[in-house]
């Protein structure tokens, strides 16, 4: 009687367990276990054309790296993961830059003086561009901070990164080798 | 195992109270300036998403606004037979997003200092509501009520959540093409 009894608990914490973990399922967005990787795009679009300023005021054309690959990466100041990654992003930078790699760290709606700020405590050699109203990030559909979108010399867009990414892990350095290659 | 029935009960109460909230009257109805289709459109201007490209819910969300804004232009065009494939296919990208997020909200965060009108259940119904249009100038009138009602049962979950003066318009619309009101 009594391991008739247990087995009936056992039953019902079990189809309990299978509920609960149904409703988790439901609940709990489809990340495609990419995060922080590197998505490549089945059919590359090309980066629409936009122009930003530079903390220094200047204005900064997309289609002025046309015949470059590129690394635009969004990010904020709020952001701990964008913290997390500048420096690995700055190493891939200084390792590429005079092999012909532009990267941009564009900024999303804060002001230039909050920017500064930030940069004079946690300095990085990377240009940042100013994204004050979320225009670019809008258009490119950025949804989390940080995203990194990597552009071929040809002006299409390659590869996403969405979350925090190590810039000088494999992944990311053969990448911008293969493209870099492909402009050569 | 009477108590056992009674646990296995109540579980799928609470199952059903999470997934269909109540309509509440007395919360303020969301006026059309603030949600309308022109400004769900122009929040996902730009950069396409493609199906096989789709990764995020919100990557779903983003394409099926995008194929119903399409879907809209040849929908005034009287272009029909390529309004009903993009009504369609949105509605495909809408149906991934109601797989993992099932509530409409008009202040959904993207991230510090960014909302957008998030109406995956009102965009559908609205999808429907006009395929169900186009379906009935043909003479399919069955299968354009098949639609309505479908576009009623989303309509329904998005004002139990947000009761947007787009959706109840909506309702309204429904409610007279089916003769239920």
């Amino acid at each position: 009687m009594r391991a008739k009894r247990r087995m009936s608990w056992e039953v019902v914490a079990l189809v309990g367990l299978i509920l609960v973990a149904f409703q988790w399922g439901a609940s709990v967005p489809a990340q495609g276990g990419r995060v922080g990787a590197f998505q490549s795009y089945a059919k590359p679009l090309p980066l629409p054309d936009f122009s930003l300023e530079d903390l220094q005021g200047k204005t900064v054309h997309s289609k002025d790296s046309r015949g470059k690959v590129m690394i635009l990466n969004f990010w904020a100041t709020w952001c701990p993961g964008c913290r997390a990654e500048a420096a690995s992003l700055g190493k891939l930078y200084d390792r590429f830059h005079s092999k012909g790699l532009v990267v941009f760290r564009v900024n999303t709606k804060e002001s230039r003086e909050t920017v500064l700020r930030f940069l004079e405590k946690d300095p990085s050699p990377i240009p940042v561009l100013l994204d004050e109203k979320n225009r670019v990030g809008k258009m490119l559909g950025v949804w989390v901070h940080p995203t990194s979108y990597i552009i071929d010399c040809k002006g299409l867009i390659q590869y996403r990164a969405m979350g925090t990414v190590d810039w000088t892990g494999i992944e990311g350095v053969s990448i911008v080798e293969r493209l870099l290659g492909e402009k050569g | 195992m009477k108590a056992a029935a009674w646990f296995v009960f109540f579980l799928l109460v609470f199952q059903g109270c999470a997934t269909a909230p109540p309509r509440r009257a007395d919360t303020p109805v969301v006026p059309l300036s603030k949600a309308n289709l022109e400004a769900v459109l122009e929040e996902h201007e730009g950069l396409e998403v493609i199906w096989q490209d789709a990764q995020e819910v919100r990557d779903f969300y983003r394409g099926g606004v995008q194929k119903k804004g399409q879907a809209e232009e040849k929908f005034r065009e009287k272009s029909f037979p390529e309004a009903m494939k993009l009504y369609h296919q949105s509605n495909e990208f809408f149906l991934v997003v109601l797989d993992y997020i099932k509530h409409d909200s008009c202040e959904y965060v993207l991230f510090e200092g960014t909302k957008i009108l998030f109406l995956p259940n009102l965009l559908l119904a609205d999808n429907y509501l006009k395929a169900g249009r186009i379906l009935s100038e043909r003479g399919r009138e069955s299968s354009a009520r098949r639609k309505w009602k479908r576009a009623l049962s989303y309509i329904d979950h998005s004002l139990s959540r947000e009761r947007t003066e787009w959706g109840l318009e909506i309702e309204k619309e429904l409610h007279s093409l089916l003769g239920t009101r």
